[in-house]
């Protein structure tokens, strides 16, 4: 038998050759140096190539083995229906407790308290008033105080003036403007 | 894809995007051999498969037109990457994309994250046609059939070029077993096997 060509080999590789044919070229390449050698290089390739692995973005990476047996997902399974059972057997069959009263007293505390917490704000507002009103009238106040202070040695000073004047048209005989 | 096609439907396209999106990435990251690049390429195809939903044609295989697309985009950055100087397929020991998922013990690890490493490097030196060739069937399971269809070659041109790349990279890898891949100098494209012998 001649050399298959490249092409039926890859498809002896694949196993994908009529039945016959198959035969044919596995008995060649079990017979032939050439093809066997070559046949078996392919195949060491193919089993090399799946050492390079990527992670798909999904990140679905199966475990190879179990989180937990059957025994311990079991007790959790268990635990788990303890706890609703339970929950739910206790609201149904704690007494719901009539709250009107309470709320009624809460209202009336905090009506009070909110009252109250008013009245002081009013207050507070009031005196703040005050004490502005008062700063400003002490202000002006000093304001008064210090004009006239400046006010009267303005007046001083001018009769000063005066005086000194008359006094010298005086001295020198001539009579006063 | 009609539905994408004819009304722009946005939830449509997030269900395509959704079936495809994990195997149009890993196509990508092994065409370029780069986690970050592969996701970039990946989302990219997605744009332009929307942008140009109106030159799909209905009675064509939507997946083997999305198919194409990745790859093309892959093989641009490529010859992208050539020009600037820049070299995809890098190599990196502790990349992402070359981790082995194994739950070995460290040396194990170690060991697979090496075997891992060389088969990047191995197919970096193949060209862009017998890289698509061999992820496209080997990691992706296609068909020949359907790998003819998105290539735009003959079936027997396919299996061809699946025989002269696993030839290639069985060179590689036997040439590089036991050492990793330098980083300075990457591995020279091996010299490709002729079968002429076999006719």
């Amino acid at each position: 038998m001649n050399h298959p060509n490249p092409e039926e080999l890859v498809d002896f590789l694949d196993d994908e050759l009529s039945p016959p044919r198959q035969a044919d070229v596995a008995r060649h390449v079990s017979e032939c140096g050439e093809c066997g050698r070559l046949v078996a290089s392919w195949r060491d390739v193919r089993s090399q190539l799946p050492t390079w692995k990527l992670r798909d973005r999904a990140g679905a990476h199966t475990p190879s083995r179990p989180i937990a047996n059957w025994q311990t997902i079991g007790r959790a399974a268990a635990a788990i229906l303890l706890l609703v059972v339970g929950f739910g057997a206790a609201r149904l069959t704690a007494r719901i407790p009539d709250t009107n009263p309470l709320r009624a007293e809460l209202a009336e505390q905090l009506r009070g308290e909110l009252n109250t917490a008013l009245v002081n704000l009013a207050a507070a507002q009031v005196a703040e008033q005050q004490a502005y009103h008062q700063a400003v009238a002490q202000f002006v106040a000093e304001l008064d105080a210090r004009w006239l202070a400046e006010l009267g040695r303005l007046r001083a000073d001018i009769e000063t003036v005066a005086v000194t004047t008359q006094e010298e048209f005086a001295r020198r005989g001539s009579p006063a403007p | 894809m009609l539905e994408v096609q004819t009304r722009g439907d946005h939830d449509a396209f997030a269900l395509l995007v959704e079936r495809w999106e994990n195997p149009i990435r890993r196509l990508c990251i092994r065409m370029t051999g780069d986690e970050h690049c592969g996701e970039d390429l990946a989302q990219e195809a997605f744009a332009r498969v929307f942008a140009s939903r109106r030159q799909y044609a209905p009675g064509r295989r939507f997946s083997t037109w999305l198919w194409r697309i990745a790859l093309n985009l892959c093989c641009e950055e490529g010859r992208r990457a050539s020009r600037n100087g820049a070299q995809l397929f890098a190599a990196d020991h502790n990349a992402p994309s070359a981790l082995p998922t194994s739950e070995a013990g460290p040396e194990r690890r170690a060991i697979e994250r090496e075997q891992a490493e060389l088969v990047r490097a191995a197919l970096a030196n193949l060209s862009d046609i017998h890289r698509s060739v061999v992820v496209l069937r080997e990691y992706e399971g296609l068909k020949y059939r359907v790998i003819a269809e998105v290539l735009e070659l003959p079936q027997g041109t396919v299996k061809w070029r699946m025989a002269e790349a696993l030839s290639q990279l069985a060179e590689l890898l036997r040439a590089h077993a036991g050492e990793l891949p330098d980083l300075e100098s990457p591995i020279q494209p091996a010299k490709p096997i002729t079968m002429r012998s076999l006719q």
